[in-house]
């Protein structure tokens, strides 16, 4: 969902790096009242985590495979502001020395992977676990979240591309939010398996430490 | 992922050449000046000559040129994709048809170009984004952003990032690796539960493993004194050599842009 430089049109680049600046300024902003500058050293690290586990493929049907994004992942476990700044990161990183996204579609890659992915995610998870407050509920409100926050990046992906006028948008919408849509699947299931994993353990183990990572009792 | 890493930390090729040695608050400017304004151009003319440029550039940094093409095959699959998909999907003048009984493809004149340009755009991007790595190394461009405020909270994560992603991949490897000894083989589609319930279960210990480990960080660095403040020493004002350079290279983005057609339609549309 990287995009690269020259898909997108000059004002599609500026408004959207204009407007992911905002919000990654904002998070920046809020994570030093709840976190402190200090604890950047562990926001470091929990980047290098959703780097790594970006590197998980899983299969997706007829021997072809996705990857982790890890957007509801970090949003459900370390609360969304923590999550833009940890995948602003990794998108900085990708694009520097992989060039997986563009030096002027940065904005753009920020804005769908880092700010629209766990806001929409965290929002989902919020709702639904309200709606439905047993563990089913739960279950079903992270996965949700997961499918959600893949489809919405990949949704403003498209519209990003379209609207720049290099692919019509009813042949890259289509594509982009089926392929999605089966991505967002493997996504949910993973993401599920890993927030239940770790909030079990944390129930038990650690109770104070999610309020450490700004999760703010999701 | 690792060896690449390595080459970027320490930045590639000749470090005695020239264009190693130019500011790099001037070198971040100039890249980004000319990706910005080569992603827009539009004639296929212009975007060689860009890309030339860049492999002179490139060349006259003496950076390996071996390291450089396997670099640049990794492209291929994306631009080998595009020039196979977009003659099939842009409306135009046809070049190329088959029927098959009520099913016809039909390639488009357009369609090529389009390909063409847009591969072009992200090859210049690529080539001139990897100049500034590995002439600049990591450190040096990190040291450049903090100069043109990007906040500080940034810099020092992409720094611990960078540390950090060595040992978590690390980890990650042997795990997928005690995996397989145990005798896992994932499934083969998405509605293969085992096959998410272990991947979800790596990936769930390797969040808590990382999570504890920036913890221990963390502690052992206050425990050092580390107050989140890092001292960075200022960096001397650029010298004229250096801006000449940056200017050359910003007058050469503006003088391919300026003969673009592209630009020509674009400021039109927005009158």
């Amino acid at each position: 969902m990287h995009i690269p430089d020259g898909f997108l049109d000059t004002r599609i680049w500026v408004g959207a790096g204009v407007l992911s600046a905002g919000a990654v300024a904002a998070a920046v902003a809020k994570t030093r009242k709840v976190l402190e500058d200090r604890q950047v050293p562990a926001l470091g690290v929990m980047a290098a985590f959703i780097f790594a586990a970006q590197m998980v493929n899983f299969p997706v049907a007829g021997g072809t495979s996705g990857h982790l994004l890890g957007g509801a992942l970090a949003a459900i476990l370390l609360g969304p502001w923590s999550a833009g700044l940890i995948l602003t990161t990794v998108l900085i990183i990708q694009m520097l020395f992989f060039y997986d996204g563009g030096l002027t579609a940065l904005g753009a890659n920020v804005l769908n992977m880092a700010v629209i992915a766990p806001w929409v995610a965290y929002g989902t998870c919020r709702l639904v676990s309200n709606l439905f407050r047993s563990s089913a509920g739960r279950t079903a409100a992270i996965f949700l979240a997961s499918w959600m926050s893949v489809m919405a990046a990949a949704l403003a992906a498209s519209l990003e591309i379209a609207f720049s006028g290099t692919v019509p948008l009813k042949i890259v919408l289509p594509a982009m939010l089926g392929w999605h849509a089966l991505i967002g699947i493997g996504e949910g299931l993973i993401t599920v398996v890993v927030v239940s994993f770790v909030s079990r353990l944390w129930g038990l183990e650690q109770p104070e430490q999610k309020s450490v990572a700004g999760g703010e009792g999701l | 992922m690792t060896r690449l890493m390595d080459d970027f930390l320490r930045t590639g090729g000749c470090p005695g050449s020239f264009l190693h040695r130019v500011d790099p608050r001037v070198k971040v400017l100039a890249v980004t000046g000319f990706v910005t304004l080569s992603a827009s151009l539009a004639s296929r003319a212009g975007l060689v000559l860009a890309v030339v440029f860049l492999l002179a550039l490139t060349a006259a940094a003496r950076l390996p040129l071996r390291w450089l093409a396997g670099r640049l095959l990794w492209l291929l699959p994306f631009a080998g994709t595009m020039i196979l998909l977009f003659p099939f999907i842009t409306p135009g003048e046809p070049v190329w048809r088959w029927e098959w009984g009520a099913l016809a493809i039909t390639a488009t004149r357009e369609g090529w170009q389009h390909a063409l340009v847009l591969s072009l755009r992200v090859v210049a991007a690529f080539l001139a984004v990897n100049f500034l790595l590995a002439t600049t190394g990591l450190r040096q461009v990190l040291e450049a952003l903090s100069f043109f405020r990007v906040p500080a909270v940034f810099i020092q994560m992409i720094e611990f990032t960078i540390r950090y992603i060595f040992v978590v991949a690390d980890e990650l490897r042997r795990m997928n690796t005690a995996r397989a000894a145990r005798g896992f083989v994932p499934g083969k589609h998405l509605f293969h539960r085992h096959t998410f319930r272990t991947l979800g279960q790596t990936v769930g210990v390797l969040f808590v493993r990382s999570w504890e480990r920036g913890e221990r960080i963390y502690h052992a660095m206050l425990a050092r004194g580390y107050t989140g403040r890092v001292h960075r020493k200022a960096l001397p004002p650029p010298g004229g050599l250096d801006l000449a350079w940056g200017a050359f290279i910003l007058l050469v983005a503006l003088g391919l842009h300026f003969f673009d057609p592209g630009t020509i339609t674009w400021l039109l549309s927005w009158k």
